[in-house]
């Protein structure tokens, strides 16, 4: 009995150590990690909608607590955990009711390789840009399941729509990609941050910016790109048969997790990360992609929905020779010096 | 579609968005704090004069949704046969044919709109209640239940009237 009253007095001594001198668990937990990430997903649904409502020249959410209803999306959780989960009778129902834990451990899992400084990172990785973007191209294989696995019409057509975007969208957004880590000459996040010291890739490299840009709103599934789920023409698309807290949790992965994540992927791979690095470097990282995420959910109060076809047209016809093209200039580059270090 | 150009539309529209996220008025009213103020001859709500009223069954016979019924009250010297209507609000479509037809003016409509009820019944106004609700409209949220809902929780106030606050400033004819 001693030694388990040890062990539990010598664990809690070092969870005391880690959170006081941030050690993985604190990472892992609080700052990059699960609840800074929680507590922002409230604050950017509460401010889409704000946002929204304000542009559309409503009011938005104001009654449920707090200075202008901020406190509306945990309104809308608890009402989520307690309404009734309805599994269709005709849905594989394992595949059903795994792919909304699924998702979000998939949407989640490059936040774990996404520095917001040198040491402000959960899982340093030589690889970490390679790990990040296998992730974010795993969802939409997710939407595709979820379609299936809901067994109807609407939600089928919802996964093959992601599909068909996937084709559009996943060339360019690997090209462009390509282009920083050739550039930066490693897949390691920390060593592309500190590789834009002079000038940001954006700016030396604006074309796989914009190609990597408009890619990812796309991923998001975002307006104007948001074809999977368009809500007039297929009701929800992908998850229309989810409800509940299913439904909820699948809001957070798709919506907001995804918006997170690809905001933190643009801010550390194009416009610096945590340069120019004085102060405290993190809400520099924060306060980039914060501004990312306004323009991303900026878009859903002013722009239409694109046509499936008219969105692939432009990925094959339009990003994808940007990116090639990019990357062509990134390679031209690197021969002359322009991205310092070692040549080739 | 040159892409330029759409590219330049694109953020020509987000202007125009961060333009309304600032300075245009919001069009939508915290309902029960803020009151918008209707215009003359706003169809809402009816109000009945009993003491004008000849039981003639004019407006029970103009009613397109035949909501108002003709109900059977104590004679007066004017009203003989003692029939007075009784309108269903369940049906009533508002399209003001009973106080237009009716040749005494005992009918008027309100400015009030919120006739929202827990129970259908209570939508169903005998000509008494219709003849107390302009003096005191309060009694048709009592009688509806609604009351604990309706009450304000800051100030009352009323708005502008709503076609100076009409925000949407339409846009001048490019050619």
């Amino acid at each position: 009995m001693m030694d388990v009253a040890g062990l539990i007095i010598r664990i809690v001594k070092y969870l005391i150590y880690d959170l006081t001198h941030m050690g993985p668990v604190f990472k892992a937990v609080i700052f990059p990690g699960l609840a800074f990430v929680f507590i922002l997903a409230i604050v950017l649904v509460w401010l889409e909608r704000k946002m929204a409502a304000k542009v559309q020249m409503r009011i938005g959410p104001l009654y449920a607590g707090g200075p202008e209803g901020i406190l509306q999306p945990i309104a809308d959780f608890i009402k989520f955990a307690f309404k009734e989960l309805i599994i269709p009778d005709q849905a594989d129902k394992l595949l059903f009711i795994a792919l909304p834990i699924v998702s979000l451990v998939v949407a989640m899992a490059p936040i774990a390789f996404m520095p917001y400084s040198r040491y402000m990172i959960i899982s340093p990785n030589p690889y970490g840009l390679l790990f990040a973007m296998a992730f974010v191209t795993l969802f939409p294989l997710i939407i595709l399941l979820t379609g299936w696995a809901s067994n109807s019409k609407y939600a089928f057509i919802g996964g093959i729509r992601a599909a068909y975007q996937q084709i559009g969208y996943e060339l360019p957004m690997w090209f462009s990609a390509l282009g920083v880590a050739l550039a930066s000459r490693s897949f390691d996040f920390v060593k592309i941050v500190e590789s834009q010291q002079p000038l940001w890739f954006a700016l030396t490299q604006p074309l796989g910016a914009l190609a990597f840009f408009i890619a990812m709103v796309a991923e998001m599934g975002r307006i104007p790109f948001d074809i999977p789920e368009a809500e007039q023409e297929i009701a929800a698309g992908w998850f229309v048969e989810y409800t509940g807290i299913m439904f909820g949790i699948y809001m957070v992965s798709a919506m907001l997790m995804k918006l997170y994540v690809l905001s933190l992927l643009f801010t550390v791979m194009y416009l610096g990360g945590w340069l120019p690095g004085w102060g405290l470097p993190e809400a520099w990282t924060f306060v980039k992609a914060f501004i990312v995420m306004f323009l991303i959910m900026f878009f859903r109060a002013v722009f239409p929905r694109t046509r499936i076809k008219t969105f692939v047209n432009m990925a094959w016809d339009k990003l994808l020779p940007l990116s090639i093209i990019n990357l062509l200039i990134v390679f031209a580059l690197t021969f002359t010096g322009f991205y310092g270090g070692v040549q080739p | 579609m040159n892409p330029v150009k759409a590219f330049i539309d694109s953020v020509k529209s987000m202007i125009v968005g961060f333009k309304y996220l600032f300075t245009v008025p919001r069009m939508t009213l915290k309902f029960p704090e803020q009151k918008m103020v209707l215009p003359p001859g706003y169809r809402g709500q009816h109000y009945l004069e009993m003491d004008k009223c000849t039981g003639c069954s004019i407006c029970a016979m103009s009613c397109p949704p035949r909501a108002i019924t003709m109900v059977k009250r104590d004679p007066t010297p004017r009203n003989k046969r003692g029939l007075f209507p009784l309108i269903n609000f369940n049906y009533c479509i508002y399209c003001g044919y009973c106080v237009l037809f009716c040749p005494f003016d005992a009918l008027h409509e309100l400015d009030i709109h919120d006739l929202a009820v827990y129970d259908r019944d209570k939508l169903i106004h005998p000509p008494e209640f219709l003849q107390k609700v302009k003096e005191n409209p309060e009694i048709l949220y009592e009688y509806s239940g609604m009351n604990v809902i309706r009450t304000p929780r800051w100030k009352e106030e009323y708005a502008e009237p709503v076609f100076t606050r009409r925000g949407v400033k339409h846009e001048p004819i490019r050619k």
